[in-house]
């Protein structure tokens, strides 16, 4: 039985060196909606001495097909600026 | 892929390349931050009177915006303020222009590698990232060159 200790539905990632605008303009092309930046938290970012971070965000309706969207998105990312 | 109307070769050649990064000796410096977040250059200006003897700068931030960057430097390093004024008025037009503009051969001429960044006006969010640097540029030549004029009417 899966419990709420430990989990989120708002995780916010950095990908390598790849800025968030970056990450975000490339997974809008691939229908995947992300936000990106300070998420009104800067003092985090520079707290972690990051930039900005991407953020997804899931809901009771996101599908297990959109996580792997997701996935299979930052891959092609990571090619695009790699 | 509509992609690449935007993150054209000139531009990522620009990003893993950048013209003239580092900061070195200046008359003025700025330190710009883009509101909608991520992207912030810390920049310099030297002049011989009015030419531009060189635009220093660092900053982390988007391909976009660092690539903008390495552009000006390429752009405007060398040229007088006046002719460095009408490029960087002529890039605003561009970006501004919301996909509208097709540059023809006089703006080609005018903007160099900088006509790459055509692309981007139609993404609202990233054209404050590519204005960032031109913005720090007029700022920074501001404080240099009216800081001279202060100086030579108090002398």
């Amino acid at each position: 039985m899966t419990t709420e200790a430990d989990r989120g539905a708002a995780i916010s990632f950095t990908l390598g060196d790849i800025h968030p605008h970056d990450v975000g303009q490339v997974l809008d092309e691939q229908g995947i909606a992300v936000r990106v930046g300070h998420h009104c938290a800067r003092p985090v970012c520079l707290r972690y001495g990051i930039p900005a971070t991407t953020r997804a965000s899931f809901y009771l309706y996101s599908t297990p097909a959109e996580i792997d969207a997701l996935v299979d998105g930052l891959e092609h990312v990571r090619n695009f600026f790699g | 892929m509509k992609l690449d109307s935007m993150y054209q070769e000139v531009i990522l050649d620009h990003y893993k390349n950048p013209h003239g990064r580092g900061l070195r000796d200046g008359d003025a410096e700025v330190h710009h931050v883009n509101p909608t977040c991520g992207d912030e250059i810390t920049l310099r200006v030297k002049y011989d009177g009015t030419r531009i003897e060189d635009v220093s700068y660092e900053g982390q931030g988007c391909s976009i915006s660092q690539a903008s960057a390495s552009v000006l430097n390429e752009l405007l390093v060398g040229k007088n303020l006046t002719d460095a004024q009408k490029i960087q008025e002529t890039f605003l037009e561009l970006m501004q222009s919301k996909g509208k503009i097709e540059p023809d051969d006089a703006m080609e001429e005018v903007l160099e590698d900088a006509v790459a960044f055509a692309g981007v006006s139609k993404y609202p969010a990233r054209v404050k990232c590519a204005l960032l640097s031109w913005m720090a540029w007029k700022d920074a030549t501001a404080q240099a060159l009216d800081g001279a004029d202060a100086e030579r009417k108090t002398a």
